[in-house]
């Protein structure tokens, strides 16, 4: 096929169009008898691409390693998801479970027992045990506030203000 | 209510699927990866990054091998994947990374040391390999769109309608990437494949 039919040896640039052009390149050269120089030529630098990218690819795909344990570590990675999606599941209503069931145990009854034990009339006994108790305690107090630990070993001139006489008095 | 299946049902349901191309994931690779490699490195014109979708390609494939139900050739269904694997990684920053790295790095020249071809004398060797690389060169002015078809068309020489699917797009816009980027690479490489002014 010849698109300048004055001159078969310079073809013009603009003798096909874009979409002629590109229908040409698809058809085999073999079927394509006559055409265009441009043609020709295009058709010529993209087999060249053509035959060399893929002695690039054929020799670059014949180091590479299997994929067969690639394909095992994805299948074994894609379901992961699975399991923790499940087992983030299980756990988050286990969780809210125990919460809910943990506070209805826990809350109810502790609230019953201070409200009962609040509401209780006390015992005379118990509470004139209750007031020795806090009288022995307060004596204590008083006793240990005018005494440091140290006192036991008998440093009292490190305290200056310590009267010996109220010791004294104490011991006596 | 007695149910009863017929033998064949029975048969058929229990008999183990046939084996096919896709389960034997080496095999796949042996018989596709060169072709994939081929276009996915022209696509995105990085040695790794091509390796990384070319593999990435044939997992997905192996791993959704269930899904191929057959309205499309293996080969066709493959080439998609690729496809919308470059797409992905063209949405990521990853993907940007790389693309300035090539834009620094990868160029023609890096380009020429890959292409070694096998012509029968070193005149013929070196015209083919200045025009591969007009042709390589030409084509980095494509949009993504553009490349892949024209990839797709006269490098892998697939049909539009296979073209069509591998894109996922109508065949008229496949036509009309393609004849885009046929104009565009013809006013780069024209004027200089063969010493011709065309």
């Amino acid at each position: 096929m010849n698109a300048n039919p004055n001159n078969s040896n310079t073809p013009l640039r603009d003798s096909l169009s874009d979409e002629q052009l590109s229908e040409l390149l698809a058809v085999p050269a073999k079927f394509a008898s006559d055409e265009t120089a441009e043609v020709a030529s295009l058709r010529a630098a993209l087999d060249d691409y053509r035959a060399e990218m893929l002695q690039w690819a054929e020799r670059r795909s014949s180091v590479q390693t299997s994929l067969v344990a690639a394909a095992q570590r994805s299948r074994f990675w894609s379901a992961i998801p699975q399991w923790s999606l499940a087992a983030v599941a299980v756990v988050a209503v286990a969780a809210g479970t125990v919460f809910v069931t943990g506070n209805h145990v826990t809350s109810n009854p502790a609230a019953e027992e201070t409200a009962m034990t609040a509401s209780a009339p006390a015992p005379k006994a118990d509470i004139a045990e209750d007031n020795r108790l806090l009288n022995s305690i307060d004596q204590e107090l008083s006793f240990h506030s005018t005494h440091t630990p140290v006192d036991g070993f008998g440093l009292s001139a490190t305290h200056g203000d310590t009267k010996p006489a109220t010791r004294s008095e104490v011991t006596d | 209510m007695a149910i009863t299946l017929h033998a064949d049902v029975l048969k058929f349901a229990t008999q183990d699927k046939p084996l096919t191309e896709l389960d034997d994931i080496d095999a796949l690779a042996r018989t596709y990866r060169p072709r994939l490699l081929r276009f996915v490195m022209a696509s995105v014109r990085d040695e790794d990054l091509a390796d990384t979708i070319v593999q990435d390609t044939l997992l997905k494939a192996y791993r959704n091998r269930a899904g191929f139900r057959g309205d499309c050739s293996l080969n066709t269904w493959l080439t998609g994947i690729a496809v919308n694997l470059i797409r992905d990684h063209a949405r990521t920053q990853k993907f940007k990374f790389w693309r300035k790295a090539h834009a620094t790095a990868v160029d023609a020249t890096d380009m020429a040391n890959h292409l070694r071809s096998g012509g029968s004398s070193p005149e013929s060797a070196l015209l083919a390999r200045e025009q591969a690389l007009q042709v390589h060169q030409a084509m980095e002015q494509l949009s993504p769109n553009q490349r892949s078809v024209f990839l797709l068309r006269f490098i892998e020489e697939m049909e539009l309608s296979e073209i069509a699917d591998a894109m996922d797009m109508p065949v008229n816009t496949v036509k009309t990437h393609l004849h885009r980027a046929v104009k565009s690479v013809r006013a780069r490489v024209g004027n200089r494949v063969g010493g011709n002014t065309l």
